[in-house]
């Protein structure tokens, strides 16, 4: 392991030892005391925490979501019970998916809290499936983010498509990530499969782009956009619309080159 | 009509595996076949279902599909849901 590397992991475990204590020391307190004192030190311990930006952060994740998302864990494990806040932006996008017979699909990019959308979609009693490569994983994460009802986990086999073709026909909503990397790659390089949206072309379907950003007070901010279909030609144009979308609403940063084959399997 | 299923079938079998090594079996070796074995990702796999489907007007089940080990299984579920639906 490079030195850089080695000093890396040392300033992240140093940070994280530090909340360990601010949270051991706040725990008589009511959970929102406890995170709010948690989440304004690692603020301060950012220039720690910056070593998420060059190392151990392969998907080029921001930095504030990861150590969110780490500051969740020690919360859980030494005060269990804090329900992250959640604010969605355009709440009518889920007011109508709750009405709505037509089949949807909600597509977001991999991130320390995209499994938030199940406790959105479970708290508004809206039906869905998930897809996951690790549902042991994805399930403890959706917990941490206050999710408490069982997921509908879709895997990643060559039958995935068929498989969301059929929760679709069964007005359940799907949602994914559709980004991916390659396996045990040392590259940077990040891809965006459009493989789900040829089902667009054989049912109506409404499209929806999610994305969830961390704000400064340590909320966990959904935006959404509904995708329109007639501004794009075939599933390569909506993935490219989902990338514009990102990156210019987002101001995501990432690069992610659009492939028509399906990594999902 | 059975048989003529059968062959709409499997020529859009082989026309999804036409570039693969399944390309020079016969029409039996395909049917024995194990849908595992010819490696398909889930998009070539959805595909080759919907163009079944669009060649023979039907609707197959996602289920009943996944499920199926052999080609064989597959023609059988394509026969008897056409056979259904006439």
């Amino acid at each position: 392991m490079p030195v850089s590397r080695v000093f890396d992991v040392l300033r992240v475990k140093l940070a994280l030892f530090i909340l360990q204590l601010s949270i051991f020391s706040n725990r008589a307190h009511d959970h929102d005391t406890v995170f709010r004192a948690a989440w304004a030190l690692s603020k301060r311990l950012g220039f720690l925490f910056n070593a998420f930006s060059s190392s151990g952060n392969p998907w080029g994740y921001e930095v504030r979501q990861v150590v969110y998302l780490r500051l969740l864990r020690l919360l859980h494990r030494q005060k269990p019970g804090y329900i992250p806040k959640v604010t969605v932006v355009n709440e009518d996008v889920f007011a109508h998916m709750a009405r709505s017979k037509s089949p949807t699909i909600i597509v977001t990019v991999h991130s320390p809290t995209d499994t938030v959308i199940s406790r959105i979609l479970e708290d508004r009693g809206i039906k869905s499936s998930l897809l996951a490569a690790n549902p042991q994983t994805v399930g403890e994460r959706a917990a941490l983010l206050g999710c408490r009802g069982q997921l509908d986990f879709i895997a990643q086999t060559e039958n995935t498509l068929l498989q969301i073709r059929r929760d679709l026909r069964r007005n359940r909503v799907v949602h994914l990530c559709i980004d991916f990397r390659e396996d045990n790659s040392a590259s940077p390089a990040l891809f965006m499969s459009s493989a789900v949206f040829r089902i667009s072309e054989l049912m109506t379907l409404n499209i929806v782009f999610l994305d969830t950003r961390i704000t400064a007070d340590g909320c966990i901010s959904v935006y959404t956009h509904v995708h329109d279909t007639a501004e794009t030609t075939g599933p390569d144009g909506i993935a490219s619309a989902f990338v514009h979308w990102l990156k210019t609403t987002h101001g995501h940063t990432r690069d992610w080159t659009i492939v028509s084959n399906n990594p999902l399997r | 009509m059975k048989a003529d299923m059968q062959t709409k079938c499997l020529a859009i079998i082989r026309d999804t595996l036409k570039d693969s090594p399944h390309a020079g079996l016969t029409d039996d070796e395909l049917l024995r076949t194990e849908v595992k074995s010819l490696r398909l990702d889930s998009l070539a796999k959805m595909e080759m279902i919907l163009n079944i489907e669009d060649a023979l007007h039907i609707m197959m089940d996602e289920v009943e599909i996944s499920n199926a080990d052999h080609l064989q299984d597959i023609v059988n579920l394509v026969t008897h849901r056409s056979t259904e639906k006439v």
